[in-house]
């Protein structure tokens, strides 16, 4: 791995304090039914990994899980785990693919897949705790919010890039 | 919206379609089980704890690993008042009613799940 430019490191430093706030934030707002967030947690992951590529968008996720999950509620509970387990396989989905092949999904592509892999996770999670089968009758409607959100946070990425001035490529 | 569309590339729109198909598929599948529910299942840690009609106004109280959940039962279907947790989720999520409807608290691993006419068939319990 070569060496980042202390530039990168700082705007890396950024989106993961960014990441923290966004995650807080939307925890505190009041929804309808309360795993129905749009993850703008996500969107630094997304856009750290869209310029500089897994590793730093693992660094910048592990610091939205850690410091995000002490401020809203306590490492060590399932809901720590499943937060954790979902972003993790999510991020691992969105870097997979984009390892692969970078160009067959655009960042909303990208964003999508990685929401309903976050989606799928979770449930699987919540169902290992359970153990009820039927938990999973929330699946669709896992599925489509995870859709949605995701669609939106990868338009938001674009939207980012654009006005950063940052365009397309291939990371390393 | 078509400029929306416009954005994606053939892969995203495949992924979408994928999603949005499986999605519907699932929910067919479950609205052909039956709308209404009849009863109402309520497990700990994927153990029956008791069937309980829903024509009969109750309110139970379920102990779990955390402590004791209140869980009341009606016309309306089932959900949970009070808990244990800490984030309450379960508490928010208010009545379920239809067939197949659930509720969790994933802490005090807790599920209230709504069946139908139709639903003796699906795994009663896990045990482990």
């Amino acid at each position: 791995m070569k060496k980042m430019a202390v530039r990168d490191i700082a705007r890396l430093g950024l989106l993961g304090s960014m990441a923290v706030i966004l995650f807080v934030l939307e925890g505190l707002v009041p929804r309808p039914l309360p795993w129905m967030k749009l993850g703008l947690g996500n969107l630094p992951v997304l856009l750290a990994l869209l310029e500089y590529g897994a590793a730093p968008a693992l660094g910048v996720s592990a610091v939205k899980l850690l410091v995000g999950g002490l401020l809203s509620g306590g490492l060590g509970g399932p809901a720590f785990v499943i937060s954790v387990g979902a972003g993790l396989a999510s991020l691992s989905a969105m870097a997979g693919v984009r390892r692969l092949s970078a160009e067959v999904f655009s960042p909303i592509g990208l964003s999508i897949l990685g929401a309903l892999v976050h989606q799928v996770v979770q449930l699987f999670l919540a169902w290992c705790y359970i153990g009820q089968e039927q938990l999973f009758s929330l699946l669709p409607l896992f599925l489509l919010t995870g859709l949605a959100s995701g669609f939106l946070i990868g338009l938001l990425a674009l939207w980012c890039r654009e006005k950063l001035g940052l365009k397309h490529r291939v990371p390393e | 919206m078509v400029a929306l569309w416009r954005l994606l590339t053939w892969a995203d729109r495949l992924l979408i379609l994928a999603a949005v198909a499986i999605a519907a598929g699932l929910l067919a599948h479950q609205r052909f089980r039956g709308q209404t529910g009849v009863e109402v299942v309520i497990a700990v840690e994927g153990k029956i704890q008791g069937i309980y009609p829903l024509d009969r106004a109750q309110i139970l109280e379920v102990k779990g690993p955390l402590g004791t959940s209140v869980v009341e039962i009606g016309l309306r279907g089932a959900r949970v008042i009070s808990s244990p947790c800490a984030n309450q989720l379960c508490v928010r999520q208010g009545w379920v009613q239809r067939s197949g409807g659930v509720v969790a608290c994933v802490p005090n691993r807790l599920v209230l799940e709504i069946r139908g006419e139709g639903g003796r068939d699906t795994l009663d319990a896990v045990s482990r």
